[in-house]
């Protein structure tokens, strides 16, 4: 073992864009004596950088690295996110929150929702959304950072940021390189390639200058230069289920007023447009797929929509939903866009390429020189990343597939194509009796099903039959009362705005 | 539902606390000897969550002759045949960057270190046969643990069957004698040998392993005995020992013996290889026994069908190598109430359930069968077959990732947490092969000096503690 630590794995990142800066910034920090990190990017090469709403899960790396959060919501002008806001999705004129929380609270071992669903057939309950501290704060443009006991209403939330990502690449870039990261700036020319295993040797660079490496961390976006140009590794194409494949993208300024601590979502006739709230501007974007409606059309439906003044041109961005059969091959592994695709509608990007840094940290090779790269830690990598893009597909086909909408070829295709049966199963069996397909590990959770599923006109027939033994009358009374507390607890938080600035300053102080 | 045993019971007293409104149906059949999941002691921590559930205090479960019980020791079991005990919760907490069992292993690799289960607190306790309750302050050394309890099993029955009586269930004495269906497949009314026919919109088969009501429906069932080594019991009864909370398993040449020392008695038993040790060399081998219990380990793949269910052995069989027997009928019970179909019994919720089931029995199967790692004993016939097998793909799966480096891969519906794995893994002295990248970044010699001070404070914490006998006459007395 002490030799292993004396040859430290050289590992190189192709691209520095939010992946590859996320890459490097954690195998440095949390890998200091297994791996030297060497990150080439071109200045000529754009980065996509607009992933810039996040899921929770975002926290736990931001803290793994010990970044101070203030700081770096300063220097990203990040604001807090506490869910999503999906408009016109069931119907059009409906609306509902995905939240970053529960729904009420378990009542003798049922969730609330049951209950509620009892009430909302005899007409006696409010919106779901009524009763999560997430949704409440929300609408009120209001946040606090969760705390108190575990089944205390203030900490039955979580909570995300969106911020600028052109400028989270460069956050962590410092962060990176004060922690020994390396960084070359050129343009890769080829590939070097072992004549007999195939693996990559070395990166010929437009300077001359050639890396060579152990382990080649491809971040290069959609071009996925090493994974799919060299390697050559085949594509799995889920468009038949997800058929948006071009975004254009718009900043413009923020509106006076509030800062809402939420991401909009907004169904459009071709696709979905999506509104991000930072500190300093908005960003816009509209979702779409090019079979239903030309670029231009799109272009122009987003710019007559924004709220405030354009910041920039409208940019478009080509892709495809799927991903690569396998994202690490040989000694090449793909994180990020450069290993699979699945459009932004729930904030997935930076989750997934940060859930593929942490496979990679956990199976890091080490001792290459002497054993090469396990084909055991090869194939579990692969599993986890398959398990990861299968549950999320799922979800995300939902958003489509749960609609009444029939006002566009687009609508009545997703409305009707056929999903897979993994997801055909789990809305069967919420359409029952309102169950949620149990699974311990996977990104979105029950309270997520829950509010897609009701939020997209997906009523149960029934109800779990323990939620009929209170008596309505009483059940009535303490859901109402259950209700006040939320909105109670909502209405006692900080406003959202004032919250970040108090922050800003504590640093600037 | 057909079976009055502490399976038909517990469902009986889960269903209609669920649900008020059913009319339960109660047939006290005559009871089947290999009903295990009927006869066994042992248990796991999650029973207190069912015992919550249908409104049993730890108190009545005293009462009802039942003691703590904190962990397992296995004696003889490892290849150089130190004791190994096995005790749920977790060890060491974070003393740097990394897995806590990763430092371990670390240290292990470059010197000399405390075995692994002397880090965790319940099963230093237990390897002193100390019990205390853990505390809720996580600060205190004595927190962070499970515990589960250790019924006498005639006595406990009958605490659930006055709990019965209490919500208005008395089982009824009857014994099957035809099973009725519909031309849909469903049963439609169960006649008993009396002449009496039982008309119900779901039932229960809580009957033991020949489950004469589910198998009316099919036999399928899938076999396990490639996998585990156990095909026959026989148990037995022996003199009372002091309480403790430490249950014991010695391996022997000819499979492995247990011991479970109830109030008044010990319940003893031989698990072994049928086509190995015959039924006298086994009574030879442990003189107390009396009953012969043969198991075929296996699993119903679909327990529940149409408007029949089968819990308990009726549904899978297991030998209580790992306790989990009590545990997966009460996890199924509960799953049936979280899940329950309307009176259509649809195949959409009895997917699900059954779908959850397997797993679940599958990896406690895999548990089981980890017990038998090559990196333990292998001398004597039973122990050079076991070490052998076949393994299931998932346990395969497991044992590769955690040989390589020390990865436990996740798998749904779990009985066993990862310190319930890296406790028989370690324990029984599997190495990974490659050191964790994260754990190898501290220095060595501060994180084995950390440990060292760890095995101590640990060491030194049951001699702080009453003997169980005293503790358990204290809470008795608070009674």
């Amino acid at each position: 073992m002490a030799e292993m630590q004396r040859v430290p794995t050289r590992v190189v990142v192709v691209g520095g864009g939010t992946a590859g800066w996320m890459t490097a910034a954690a195998l440095v920090r949390l890998l200091p004596t297994a791996c030297t990190v060497h990150l080439v990017e071109s200045a000529e090469i754009g980065i996509v950088g607009v992933g810039e709403a996040t899921l929770p899960h975002i926290r736990a790396f931001v803290e793994r690295l010990g970044l101070d959060e203030a700081d770096f919501m300063r220097a990203t002008h990040a604001t807090f996110k506490l869910g999503i806001d999906f408009r016109d999705f069931g119907a059009i004129g409906e609306s509902y929150i995905h939240p970053f929380g529960t729904f009420g609270r378990p009542l003798d071992d049922v969730g609330f929702h049951h209950y509620w669903l009892r009430l909302a057939a005899e007409g006696r309950a409010g919106p779901i959304g009524d009763y999560s501290v997430a949704v409440a704060a929300a609408k009120n443009h209001r946040f606090a950072i969760p705390d108190g006991p575990a089944d205390d209403l203030a900490s039955s939330f979580g909570y995300a940021y969106q911020f600028d990502a052109t400028l989270f690449g460069p956050y962590l870039r410092r962060f990176a390189e004060a922690h020994g990261a390396r960084r070359t700036e050129a343009r890769i020319v080829s590939v070097e390639q072992d004549a007999v295993s195939g693996d990559v040797r070395a990166l010929r660079l437009d300077s001359g200058e050639t890396i060579e490496g152990d382990l080649f961390v491809d971040c290069s976006g959609f071009r996925s230069l090493l994974l799919g140009d060299t390697m050559a590794e085949p594509w799995e194409d889920w468009s038949r289920w997800l058929p948006c494949d071009r975004a254009v993208a718009m900043p413009c300024t923020s509106p006076e007023g509030p800062i809402e601590p939420y991401t909009r979502a907004t169904a459009k006739s071709a696709g979905w447009q999506w509104r991000i709230p930072l500190q300093h501007r908005v960003g816009n974007g509209y979702v779409y797929s090019s079979a239903h409606i030309s670029d231009q059309a799109a272009a122009d439906a987003l710019v007559a929509s924004v709220e405030g003044a354009p910041l920039a041109d409208p940019r478009f961005l080509k892709f495809r939903a799927g991903r690569r059969r396998n994202s690490w091959v040989g000694n090449v592994v793909a994180v990020g866009l450069a290993s699979g695709f699945l459009e932004p509608l729930e904030s997935t990007s930076i989750y997934l390429a940060q859930m593929a840094i942490t496979q990679l940290i956990e199976l890091f090779p080490q001792n290459t020189a002497a054993a090469g790269i396990s084909a055991t830690d090869r194939a579990e990598y692969n599993r986890m990343v398959d398990m990861e893009y299968d549950r999320i597909r799922d979800f995300l086909i939902l958003h489509y597939h749960a609609t009444r909408r029939d006002d566009s070829d687009f609508w009545n295709h997703v409305r009707t194509m056929a999903v897979p049966d993994t997801l055909a199963e789990k809305m069967e069996l919420f359409r029952r009796a309102g169950r949620v397909t149990q699974y311990g590990e996977g990104l979105f959770l029950e309270p997520s099903w829950i509010a897609v599923y009701l939020g997209q006109g997906i009523i149960p027939q029934a109800w779990d039959q323990r939620a009929d033994r209170p008596g309505l009358d009483g059940l009535d009374r303490a859901v109402a009362s259950l209700r006040d507390h939320v909105a109670a607890t909502a209405t006692a938080m900080p406003d959202h705005a004032a919250f970040i600035a108090r922050r800003n300053a504590t640093i600037a102080a | 539902m057909l079976g009055a045993g502490i399976v038909g019971l517990s469902a009986a007293i889960a269903f209609a606390r669920a649900l008020p409104g059913l009319a339960v149906t109660l047939i006290e059949t005559p009871e089947s000897p290999a009903a295990l999941t009927d006869r066994l002691p042992g248990t796991l921590p999650t029973i207190a969550e069912f015992h919550d559930r249908i409104g049993l205090r730890e108190r009545d479960l005293l009462a009802a002759g039942a003691t703590h019980r904190l962990g397992t020791r296995l004696s003889d079991w490892s290849a150089d045949g130190t004791p190994v005990v096995l005790a749920h919760g977790e060890r060491g907490g974070t003393i740097a960057p990394g897995a806590f069992y990763q430092h371990w292993l670390n240290v292990r690799r470059n010197g000399k270190v405390a075995a692994f289960d002397a880090f965790s607190v319940p099963a230093v306790l237990a390897a002193a046969e100390k019990f205390v309750h853990p505390s809720d302050d996580p600060t205190s050394p004595i927190s962070g643990f499970d515990f589960a309890l250790r019924l006498d099993p005639p006595r406990y029955r009958d605490l659930l069957r006055a709990l019965a009586r209490h919500i208005g269930i008395v089982p009824v004495p009857g014994a099957l004698a035809g099973v009725e269906r519909g031309e849909d497949g469903r049963v439609s009314a169960l006649a008993l040998a009396d002449g009496r026919r039982v008309v119900a919109d779901l039932y229960l088969d809580c009957s033991g392993p020949a489950a004469p009501l589910r198998a009316a429906l099919d036999t399928q069932w899938e076999d396990w005995r490639s996998w585990l080594p156990v095909d026959r019991l026989l148990l037995g009864t022996a003199l009372a020992q002091p309480p403790t909370p430490t249950d014991g398993m010695v391996a022997m040449p000819a499979g492995w013996r247990f011991e479970s020392p109830l109030r008044d008695r010990t319940l003893i038993g031989l698990a072994f290889a049928a086509d190995q040790t015959s039924d006298s060399s086994a009574r030879r081998i442990l003189s107390a026994g009396e009953t012969i219990v043969p198991i075929a380990p296996g699993v119903r793949t679909e327990p529940w069908k149409h408007n029949v269910l089968a819990l308990g052995d009726a549904a899978v069989m297991l030998d209580p190598l790992a306790n989990a027997n009590l545990h997966l009928a009460h996890a199924a019970i509960l799953r049936a109430i979280d899940l329950l179909p309307g009176r259509d019994c649809a195949p959409t919720e009895l997917a699900e359930y059954n779908q959850r089931s397997y797993r679940q029995a599958a990896r406690v199967r895999d548990f089981q069968a980890a017990h038998y790692l090559p990196t333990g004993r292998t001398r004597g016939p039973f122990w050079k077959r076991a070490s052998r097998l076949a393994r299931p793909d998932s346990l395969a799966h497991t044992l590769e990732q955690f040989a390589h480096r020390g990865r436990l891969p996740f798998y749904e519906d779990e009985s066993f947490d990862k310190d319930d794995w890296h406790g028989l893994l370690l324990g029984l002295g599997m190495v990974p092969r490659i050191a964790d990248p994260i754990a190898s970044a501290s220095p060595p010699e501060p994180i084995a000096a950390t440990l060292r001070r760890l095995a101590d404070a640990t060491a030194a914490l049951p001699a702080r503690l009453p003997p169980y006998p005293a503790y358990l006459a204290q809470l008795e007395r608070a009674r």
